[in-house]
């Protein structure tokens, strides 16, 4: 089963009437909408707006979702409309391709996106977040790093994990799990003394 | 941290289970919001991906606890008409059954078809299916046909209803 399948099998859940199933793709693609939202709504703020509306959206429209096309490429679909329609309705203009950076897939720098009325806390947080997801990787056993940047950093499945690493495919899930638990240790005393708990 | 269905989660979140774990998994990770969510944020932070904002999951929820409950009815497959006789009798038996649950609010029937297609796994959804309501006029040798099966079914609350029948097709989606 691939990731695609994976989401489908959530949507399906919710099709089914589970609503909490629904926060799991929340969580998990919340911030790449958001990341591309906010190409088109420039303002943090209410790019965050937008991005909440297009997911109530797309919740709202998961009974049409036929699973013809990945989960992310229909929400981004949902995405890209809710923040045009945003921008119709306060006056504002579509940013020209030379404002909005190409592609989202490439490492955004932080000057980028950093702008005038970032909060200092924000930008505070998010550093934190780096150094510590670095820190403890760098804590983790060898094999561990190798499985979690294989599979985070290369994008590389299980099974061709395992060929790298030459070990089974078990091995790596197991070790990607051990590695993500040894990160997330590190990180949530970071995120429950945050002063806004909603990392 | 040894706990397997911990690392299903893991697994899930990678798209890398097998069909027969899934319904574990997303049952653990529905429970474990949270490690869902950080598995996410490591991912992000890995990938040098800005961490732009504050989880919007806890507001997106909140929202959508105040929106229906989407539900999308599965598609069932059609009854193969071998006989017209077979077919008449099949169309028969199901009128009678929706106006059983219609007539009695008998929730049964729906209750059980949601736990029949949350036992199938499945990697592919179906395309939605629509309930369309049919009126149709039952003429008069047709319900002395369904009178007499109905009486044979012990069954009495039928009656006049079967003058005007409630047809309820449900396949796929008319092009």
């Amino acid at each position: 089963m691939g990731e695609r399948e994976a989401d489908l099998q959530l949507v399906e859940r919710v099709q089914s009437g589970d609503r909490e199933a629904f926060g799991l793709l929340v969580g998990k693609y919340q911030r790449k909408l958001l990341r591309l939202v906010m190409r088109l709504v420039r303002d943090p703020a209410e790019a965050e707006d937008v991005t909440q509306e297009a997911f109530i959206k797309a919740y709202r429209a998961l009974p049409n979702f036929r699973g013809e096309s990945a989960f992310y490429t229909w929400l981004y679909r949902i995405g890209v409309n809710t923040a045009k329609n945003w921008l119709v309705a306060n006056g504002r203009r579509m940013p020209t391709m030379s404002e909005v950076t190409d592609d989202d897939s490439e490492g955004i720098e932080d000057g980028i996106l950093l702008r005038d009325d970032e909060t200092p806390d924000r930008v505070l947080m998010s550093r934190q977040i780096g150094e510590t997801v670095n820190a403890a990787m760098e804590a983790l056993p060898a094999d561990l790093r190798t499985a979690i940047s294989l599979r985070e950093i290369e994008g590389l499945s299980y099974e061709e994990i395992a060929q790298v690493m030459d070990c089974p495919i078990g091995t790596v899930r197991s070790r990607i799990f051990r590695a993500r638990e040894a990160i997330a240790a590190r990180l949530r005393p970071l995120l429950d003394t945050a002063p806004d708990r909603r990392w | 941290m040894n706990d397997p269905r911990l690392s299903k989660i893991s697994a899930l979140f990678d798209g890398e289970l097998e069909t027969h774990e899934v319904r574990v998994a997303i049952q653990a990770s529905v429970e474990d919001a949270e490690r869902w969510r950080l598995y996410g944020l490591i991912g992000d932070s890995l990938r040098g991906e800005p961490i732009v904002a504050p989880d919007l999951t806890v507001s997106v929820m909140a929202r959508i606890s105040e929106e229906p409950v989407v539900l999308a009815p599965r598609n069932l497959k059609p009854l193969k008409r071998r006989h017209p006789f077979l077919a008449l009798a099949a169309s028969v038996a199901g009128v009678a059954v929706v106006g059983w649950v219609a007539l009695t609010g008998n929730s049964q029937l729906s209750e059980t078809h949601l736990a029949l297609s949350k036992k199938e796994p499945v990697a592919v959804l179906p395309a939605p299916t629509f309930v369309q309501a049919q009126q149709t006029t039952v003429s008069g040798e047709m319900s002395e046909y369904l009178l007499a099966h109905h009486a044979q079914a012990g069954s009495t609350r039928l009656g006049d209803s079967t003058r005007q029948i409630r047809t309820v097709a449900i396949g796929s989606p008319r092009p």
